[in-house]
């Protein structure tokens, strides 16, 4: 198992996925290419990165040939009753390949429909048909990929009458039927427990944690009547507690920070990242002390 | 209500925000202190923000000249005519150029802003230019294998991050003034004649490069695909020897 300390020792494009990583946006792109700072390893928005030329591609190359770095993509609209995207697909798998990217995670959700995109992480209602699409959906893609993808709990603010299937129970399922990886917003889950009454303990007691590969924290914003999923704050104490329930159990799995409006400096986001890896360094040991 | 039509109506009612798809909403289930039409409308305010910010990125001098409120305002009437089409954001605002012209001849609160729609449209090709792919290298080797009476089909490929442009108004100046957001007054005066120029990308940068009629000519009919006969016949040599060596032309093709 590799500590903080010890992939950061370790950074290259080829090391392992450990430790606490940062989502990289574009503000901090240029300070981490000139002072390449111990951070484990980066989270790029694919979608910010699917050009072939200019600046973007040049930083893409050189991003992913000092740090290990996976892509987390929001336009795959896997939820969507359109036609998958095969060109989008295509264009993401060629720069996984081109630029050896660990893994792509997507959302629970479409974005998309009827050729139309929203560009928002659009909520669906848990049925059984909604079941049977999204395994159909993710089986296809990882098919194309080659390889298992990240599935991501979303937040919602929309309470479908109709829904049949609790939130944990939908992306496990999906998860076990269309044998892909789960990708585990704590912030969302805490974002859905406050604005649709989830209930965190049962959230809790039924993940599958042999498939969560990747854990998120993030900042979310107080709004009259609702908590809105901004990525614009520090990660809220609720939220911390949460992670420490779930990291608890998979001490090991790699955990990313994401600020993705009103964005601070790099030094802020590493020190989120710190106090994060803290807890999953006290949390490996805890287990250790307890197998030893 | 099955899962496509929820989706269908689910984006209706985000794209034409105001008019809520009576059957969607009852779909939708009061939960805590969140209303149905309250769902909804985050998903409304999220949506318009993210392209509002956007657009902002993308037309700054637009923005500057128009200010913020009305700004804001035509965002949301051009997402409502022109939704997004493409999964990649930074594509989106394609027709905001073609959008504000409409809007400038039926608007009389814009009638003193004729230039908007060229305004916008060369703030779209120097966004555009950025994300453009890589040009190749001119292979003078292979051209210089290519027989004489072959040059009646052989013509030439411009950069592709390279847009032409010509206007009768004093644009670049208003662009320049307008991306500094300059507060103070200033007065442009119009050209006296057209005036050329063309955008393209130089490595990672957005440039704008004024031409002169002849070097637009050149660049015109090379992008219309004109034989190296026609350009000759032109007298256009010097110009396309000239953009060949600075890089706006990159490439050739024999038509067969």
């Amino acid at each position: 198992m590799l500590s903080q300390t010890q992939s950061v020792d370790a950074r290259s494009g080829s090391a392992p996925i450990a430790g606490v990583g940062l989502g990289l946006r574009s503000p901090h792109i240029n300070e981490v290419l000139s002072d390449l700072p111990n951070i484990p390893w980066f989270e790029l928005l694919a979608d910010n990165h699917m050009v072939e030329g200019g600046l973007i591609a040049a930083q893409l190359e050189k991003i992913s040939g000092h740090y290990p770095t996976t892509f987390h993509s929001v336009g795959l609209s896997l939820a969507s009753v359109d036609s998958l995207d095969l060109n989008y697909l295509a264009k993401l798998k060629k720069l996984m390949r081109q630029h050896g990217v660990k893994w792509l995670s997507e959302h629970c959700c479409f974005t998309s429909v009827a050729g139309f995109h929203s560009h928002d992480l659009l909520p669906i209602p848990y049925t059984e048909e909604s079941l049977r699409h999204m395994v159909q959906r993710i089986s296809q893609v990882q098919d194309f990929l080659g390889e298992q993808i990240l599935l991501e709990n979303v937040s919602s603010y929309m309470n479908f009458a109709h829904t049949t299937i609790s939130e944990v129970d939908f992306i496990t399922a999906v998860a076990e039927q269309s044998d892909c990886l789960l990708l585990i917003d704590v912030n969302n889950v805490y974002v859905n427990h406050i604005n649709l009454g989830t209930d965190i303990d049962d959230y809790l007691a039924k993940l599958p944690y042999e498939r969560i590969k990747e854990v998120h924290l993030a900042g979310f914003d107080e709004r009259e009547g609702f908590i809105l999923d901004a990525h614009n704050n520090p990660v809220e104490e609720p939220v911390w507690e949460l992670y420490k329930q779930l990291i608890q159990i998979i001490p090991d799995v790699p955990t990313l920070i994401e600020w993705d409006n009103d964005i601070p400096s790099l030094q802020t986001l590493m020190a989120e990242a710190k106090k994060a890896a803290l807890i999953q360094n006290a949390m490996m040991h805890k287990v250790s002390h307890v197998a030893g | 209500m099955s899962l496509a039509n929820v989706e269908y109506q689910f984006l209706y009612s985000l794209i034409h925000s105001g008019n809520n798809d009576i059957d969607f909403m009852s779909e939708l289930a009061v939960v805590g202190s969140l209303s149905v039409e309250k769902q909804l409308s985050i998903y409304q305010n999220n949506i318009n923000g993210a392209h509002q910010k956007v657009l902002a990125q993308v037309y700054p001098a637009c923005l500057n000249i128009l200010g913020e409120d009305y700004f804001n305002q035509l965002c949301y009437f051009y997402r409502c005519k022109y939704p997004s089409t493409r999964p990649d954001l930074n594509m989106y605002g394609e027709y905001f150029s073609i959008f504000l012209q409409k809007r400038i001849a039926i608007k009389e609160e814009l009638s003193d802003f004729e230039y908007l729609g060229e305004l916008a449209e060369l703030e779209w090709y120097w966004h555009k230019s950025y994300f453009s792919d890589n040009d190749p290298l001119f292979d003078f080797e292979k051209l210089a294998r290519i027989s004489v009476e072959k040059y009646e089909k052989l013509s030439f490929t411009l950069s592709y991050s390279l847009s032409l442009h010509a206007t009768e108004y004093p644009l670049i100046e208003l662009w320049n003034a307008n991306i500094q957001k300059l507060t103070d007054t200033q007065t442009f005066l119009m050209p006296d004649s057209k005036k050329y120029f063309c955008i393209f990308r130089e490595k990672f940068k957005p440039v704008i490069e004024i031409l002169n009629e002849k070097q637009h000519a050149c660049l015109t009919l090379i992008s219309n695909k004109a034989s190296l006969i026609e350009l000759n016949e032109a007298g256009l040599q010097n110009e396309l020897m000239s953009f060949i060596e600075n890089g706006r032309i990159t490439g050739f093709l024999i038509d067969n």
